[in-house]
């Protein structure tokens, strides 16, 4: 029989887990794991996972194979905040020819008080199926009688007919996990390989051929081989903030069908090289044919007489603003084109790779030289080098070269430049697809987004006013725009929001175009800041951030801060009449690789100038940089927000 | 939109985060991206079932409007759908598309604190590129157990104006109704041969957005409520008069409260040897608090009928009903009486209509009259202290379920005492000479309810995350905190932090300033920009003990003067002490609550303003000494 726990030494790496019993091993729990009170490595955590057990095999029907899923899972709630794990959610997916069902499920609650180890089962008359789309399902259910203390087990089955995608396993939970172990039994009939995320190796794995009886499939015998995969004493998978995904920090093991091998022997390989894949986009129907058609559709029904005597560029510009004013996204990710050139022509909208390829086509009519670049967003994870899948990419965008120079272009964000992606594209790299080729394209970019900010400041006894402009470029422009556009209200509130008082029509936006800066104007008004006789002035009044966005002790995953920042602040202040300069702060200067900050403050007659700027060199930062990176907004906060200081005459 | 639903599933305090959390701030601009031009519903009752028609027409006049060319309709199993007409039209009335049944979707649509319910929607979308473009769309509802015949509010967003609505409504001769409106422009009334039709007509024009402390925006839509006067919902019953309605809902409770045998023995051993009624109360209302689970599970009428005590005791788990029954049940057990009380709950108070009985509530809770003392009033999802109703519950209409006397009683209210923030905080030099600040608060009401939550129910890494976003005092970063409870019936709770600030101290030459932590008040607009009065659920009281080590080498040469004033809305008090190289400043604001029109918004604003004032410049100064 298999020991969850050894009784006297409560420490996880001492627990075994032998799996080729634990599948019998439901329903019988030991005061062990009853008395277990907390996860040594983890003495904070609500719960722990006490054995996650999954199992996927093969098995005949008429003429092919289902996949059946088996999965059994123990868990200990230590306190309050724990009892959220004794409600289970099992996902499992229906579409198509794909009907996928939930079986021989069971799950009970072990509870142990007044000297009794109670049991009490799961009434399935109290599981729900709850239709999450047109394609997921889940089934959910609470668990009977759990408080602080309980132990619970649930285990189920999924058969499917779907063997593309073998189940991933995640090892890791969002609360520590002793022992998670995941079995599978392959036939010779489809080859998959694995993936593991975020680990370097298992703590122990095995593949052995099945010593059982000999299997027959159509004529074909063979044994399963039995592949193991298991680790122990995970720690919980802690979310942080500035991170694209945290799908891409859990540690899993990924499935991914690569050879389809018929009883004649004749094979189909599913994963391919980099290369080949490229090529395989290529021919595809929804992606290289529609690029295709897009082009001679083009050729067809636009006069592209008119782009003759036009330069590159401004073919390139009219192409772009052409589709973007007249062709509307569906807000659809996608790499495939979802109908025919023809029926997008028509429609006139439709998700980013109809709305993509189809502006190539239109670059490559006119002669301009445009590919498209096949990427993931950042909600859908990083993509992984060492494995050419094309299902970890979700989206396609525009690569251009013009004069020269290269471009990257998304045809579905009105609101940005003709040569500027929308930040869910700025993931890591993407995979450029051109004949023969493999080229990776970096999407994060290294050119900082700027914002200058200038300020004029008159300040009295009685009052203090200011005129203040501010210009954006880049992304920074592009959130402007499509946070507010013209809209001088919206914006006035942000301002508002932030601390200024704005007089009436004191506001006025100068430029809010895709392909200009986004720049806008305004005045506010305050009362000075007195204190014993002296006048007080924050040359950057509300501009300066006022709170340390990294805020947490410590980091464990990359500080993803999107794209590279530069701000630059101006401040000219007139001394108040009757009074002069008595303050100014010091100048100071860092400049490494990461971060450069400059402050400079001058007296100059009745006036003081003071310039600030600052440069986050980096649109990803390690980990092990927190520190600096949270010394440097410290940094920023203090100079930004120091104050200049007038004494009376 | 649907403003009021039929069912009842609200746990206390479900994540009241939404206090600390912004709100969107996307303000309307002139030309309304959509525009509900008509609306049309048409509903008939014939042989006790109720057939519903309703068409819209929405104008869809830039991209930012093709939002509402996604259409959701709701359904259940009680609610049935059907009959989905939708296509476009263009500028000039041609249809351009007709929607396929093949692109109607369905999917499960439940509130994000049930388990499950039985209740869907089906959607679509039908989008055009050139604009303005019109969507057109009509569906029919059919029920034949029904508590409202509809709920009328023809708005589908805040921003989108609504030119024409009309809902009708065809009764048979002898068919009673009642009905409420607000906001509506005309109701007809017409006598046919054998029915009487009702046709009322309203239209929108839009609302500014929500502001800090305003009343519940449903009060500004237009709506019709009507209710059947008879009704057939699981038992049949009556919305003649509120009594009768308590009548119908003590009769679904019927039968429900039987106990399991071992149940009753546990009760027994817990409170054998205890006299006094209220103790009893206090040790059952702790074992229901640690034995049971918030779970809502919503199926048909289940959404007013709870599940038995006796499923309560097997799983140890309900919604408010059940666990409310349940508890019912335990406390009738030991002798003890006490009453199923339906509220709507809320962190904003929203006022039952009395003079028309119909279901309007969305919690339940129980009341324990005791003749020793005031009533007890227990939240049984609640895992709060006894006898504390937070700010989701107080100061609430409850109405009383029983048998031929249902009635209507206030909650309690959260007074001034109880909802008190008090902040001790020091600010000293640590080992390595750096000025450190070290916050001591203590917290009742809502961040009271706020913080427990956070605290029972988060893991370690989300807590923290909440504490150090929405907690901590701004500008400053914290080092450690730590979380005090007290006794679980206590209604304080304590968050001790220390946190480094570097602009507490600025130096100028030979000066230096030393910042007095401000309140964080809350954020009001001035008058000229404020278009909603002011509604204050419960008071607001903050209290500051602030102690300020001067740095060695400085001497003080100002510090602000002492302040105090009381208006009718609160008031300030600023005291500020020096002892040694100490300075102590004690600081209290307070504001009232109660509802303040816009007509007295001027004033209201001047005292929070001359508070915000004070607050934001408040500076003791220091100087070196030779």
């Amino acid at each position: 029989m298999r020991k969850l726990l050894l009784v006297l030494l409560i420490i996880c790496s001492k627990i075994t887990v032998d799996a080729q019993d634990d599948f019998k091993q439901y329903g019988k729990v030991g005061l062990e794991a009853i008395d277990y009170k907390f996860c040594p490595f983890d003495k904070a955590a609500e719960a722990v996972v006490l054995s996650d057990l999954g199992e996927s095999y093969f098995v005949q029907t008429s003429n092919s194979f289902e996949v059946v899923y088996e999965r059994i899972t123990r868990i200990k709630i230590f306190n309050e905040a724990g009892i959220k794990w004794a409600t289970v959610e099992i996902p499992f997916y229906r579409e198509g020819t794909v009907y996928e069902k939930v079986e021989n499920l069971e799950a009970c609650t072990y509870n142990f008080q007044d000297g009794v180890l109670t049991k009490s089962n799961l009434d399935l008359a109290n599981c729900h199926v709850e239709k999450i789309n047109e394609s997921w399902n889940q089934t959910k259910f609470a668990m009977p009688n759990v408080k602080p203390g309980s132990v619970i087990e649930y285990k189920y089955k999924i058969r499917s007919d779907y063997v593309f995608n073998l189940r991933d396993w995640e090892f890791q939970w969002k609360i520590p996990v002793l022992s998670s172990k995941y079995i599978v039994k392959m036939i010779p009939f489809y080859q998959y390989s694995w993936l593991l995320q975020k680990a370097s190796k298992f703590d122990s794995q095995t593949s052995n051929v099945d010593q059982g009886l000999e299997q027959n499939f159509g004529g074909a015998k063979y044994h399963d081989v039995i592949s193991e995969y298991e680790m122990k004493n995970l720690p919980a998978f802690k979310d942080e903030e500035f991170i694209a995904t945290s799908d891409d920090y859990i540690i899993k093991l990924d499935f991914q069908l690569s050879k389809v091998i018929q009883i004649t022997g004749t094979s189909t390989n599913i994963m391919t090289t980099w290369p080949e894949l490229v090529n395989e986009f290529l021919k595809n129907e929804s992606f290289g044919g529609y690029l295709k058609k897009s082009r001679e559709i083009a050729t067809k029904q636009f006069d592209l007489s008119e782009f003759a005597k036009k330069t590159p560029q401004e073919k390139f510009d009219s192409i772009m603003t052409l589709v973007k004013n007249n062709f509307s996204w569906n807000k659809t990710n996608s790499k495939f084109a979802s109908k025919s050139p023809k029926n997008f022509l028509k429609d006139k909208y439709g998700n980013a790779a109809d709305i993509n390829l189809f502006t190539i086509g239109l670059l490559n009519a006119v002669g301009i030289e445009a590919v498209p670049v096949i990427v993931s967003t950042r909600k859908n994870g990083r993509i992984k080098y060492d494995y050419p899948f094309s299902r970890f990419f979700n989206y396609v965008i525009i690569f251009a070269t013009i004069d020269g120079k290269n471009i990257l272009a998304d045809a579905t964000e009105p609101q940005a430049a003709n040569d500027q992606i929308s930040i869910k594209c700025m993931n890591d790299k993407g995979l450029m697809i051109k004949k023969d080729q493999v080229n990776w394209i970096m999407l994060q970019p290294l050119l900082a987004s700027k914002k200058v900010s200038k300020l004029v400041i008159d300040v009295s006894d009685l009052s203090q006013s200011a005129g203040i402009e501010t210009s954006e470029t880049n992304q920074d422009a592009l959130n402007s725009r499509n946070e507010f556009a013209s809209d001088l209200n919206a914006l006035k509130k942000s301002l508002t929001d932030k601390g200024y008082n704005l007089p009436d029509s004191s506001l006025s936006i100068i430029s809010s175009l895709p392909k200009t800066p986004y720049q806008f104007k305004y005045k506010t008004v305050d009362t000075p800041e007195i204190i014993n006789g002296k006048i007080y002035v924050s040359p950057f009044l509300h501009e300066i951030i006022k709170d340390n966005p990294m805020k947490q002790p410590t980091r464990t995953y990359p500080i993803d801060m999107t794209y590279p920042t530069k701000r630059t602040y101006y401040s000219v202040i007139n001394s108040p009449k009757g009074y002069k300069v008595d303050f100014v702060p010091e100048k100071i200067r860092i400049d490494n690789d990461l971060f450069e900050m400059d402050y400079n403050a001058i007296v100059d007659d009745n006036k003081v100038v003071v310039s600030f700027s600052y440069y986050f060199k980096l649109p990803v930062y390690n980990a092990v940089d927190y520190g600096k990176i949270k010394y440097y907004f410290n940094e920023i906060i203090k100079k930004g927000n120091e104050k200049i200081s007038f004494v009376k005459n | 939109m649907q403003t009021m639903t039929n069912n009842i599933y609200i746990k206390s305090h479900v994540f009241c985060l939404v206090l600390f959390l912004f709100l969107s701030a996307r303000s309307y601009s002139q030309i309304p991206e959509a525009i509900l031009t008509t609306q049309h519903t048409s509903a008939s009752v014939k042989n006790e079932k109720l057939t519903i028609l309703r068409s819209y027409e929405i104008l869809i006049n830039n991209r930012d409007g093709d939002k509402y060319a996604k259409v959701s309709i709701p359904y259940s199993k009680l609610n049935k759908v059907s009959n989905i007409e939708a296509f476009i039209k263009d500028i000039h009335g041609t249809i351009i598309k007709k929607l396929k049944a093949s692109e109607i979707t369905a999917r499960s649509e439940m509130q994000d604190f049930s388990l499950y319910e039985d209740s869907y929607v089906k959607e679509f979308t039908l989008l055009h590129n050139v604009h303005p473009y019109t969507i057109c769309y009509q569906y029919e509802e059919q029920q034949s157990s029904f508590l409202y015949i509809d709920d009328w509010t023809p708005v589908i967003n805040r921003e989108v104006p609504t030119l024409n609505a009309t809902l009708s409504l065809e009764v048979p001769k002898h068919y009673k109704i009642n009905y409420y409106s607000q906001h509506i422009d005309s109701l007809k009334t017409d006598t046919l041969e054998n029915t009487i039709q009702y046709t009322w007509r309203t239209k929108y024009t839009t609302l500014p957005e929500p502001e800090i402390y305003s009343p519940d925006i449903s009060n500004y839509y237009p709506t019709v409520l009507i209710v059947p006067e008879k009704f057939n919902y699981d038992k049949t019953g009556s919305f003649k008069t509120w009594k009768e309605y308590g009548n119908w809902q003590y009769s679904l409770l019927a039968g429900l409260n039987v106990l399991p045998e071992s149940e009753k023995m546990k009760i027994n051993s817990l409170v054998s040897g205890v006299t006094d009624k209220k103790e009893m109360v206090r040790i059952l209302y702790h074992y229901l608090q640690d034995e049971t689970r918030y779970v809502n599970v919503t199926i048909e009428t289940g959404g007013m009928k709870p599940y038995s005590a006796e499923y309560v005791a097997v799983n140890k788990y309900g919604d408010c009903k059940a666990l409310s029954n349940y508890f019912k049940a335990i406390l009738n057990y030991v002798g003890i009486n006490s009453i199923y009380a339906k509220v709507y709950a809320g962190d904003v108070v929203r006022k039952v209509n009395l003079k028309f009985p119909s279901q309007q509530f969305n919690h339940v809770i129980l009341c324990v009259p005791l003749q020793s003392s005031d009533s007890l009033w227990l939240d049984c999802t609640s895992d709060g202290p006894f006898n504390h109703l937070g700010t989701f519950t107080q100061n609430r209409e409850a109405f009383l379920v029983e048998n031929n006397n249902s009635y209507f009683t206030n909650t309690p209210r959260l007074s001034k005492e109880n909802v008190l923030v008090s902040r001790h905080i020091k600010i000293q030099k640590d080992s390595t000479n750096k000025m450190i600040t070290k916050f001591r608060n203590t917290y009742k009401g809502e961040y009271f309810d706020a913080l427990s939550d956070v605290s029972k129910s988060l893991d370690e890494s989300s807590k923290s995350k909440v504490i150090v976003n929405h907690l901590i005092e701004k500008g400053f970063a914290i080092n450690d905190y730590k979380i005090k409870s007290y006794h679980r019936d206590s209604d304080y709770i304590s968050l001790n932090y220390s946190a480094t600030n570097e602009r507490l101290f600025q130096s100028y030459g030979n000066e230096q300033l030393i910042k007095v932590i401000p309140f964080s008040l809350p954020n009001f607009k001035n008058s000229k920009v404020r278009k909603f009065p002011v509604q204050l659920n419960y008071p607001i009281n903050n209290s500051d003990t602030l102690e300020y080590d001067i740095p060695t080498g400085y001497s003080i040469s100002s510090i602000p003067q002492n302040v105090s004033f009381n208006t009718i809305y609160g008031g300030y008090s600023a005291k500020y002490e020096q002892k040694d190289h100490q300075i102590q400043v004690v600081k209290n604001f307070y504001i009232n609550s109660g509802n303040y029109p816009l007509e007295q918004y001027k004033e209201f604003y001047e005292f929070v303003k001359k508070i915000m004032d004070i607050e934001s410049n408040c500076y003791i100064v220091t100087k070196k000494q030779d």
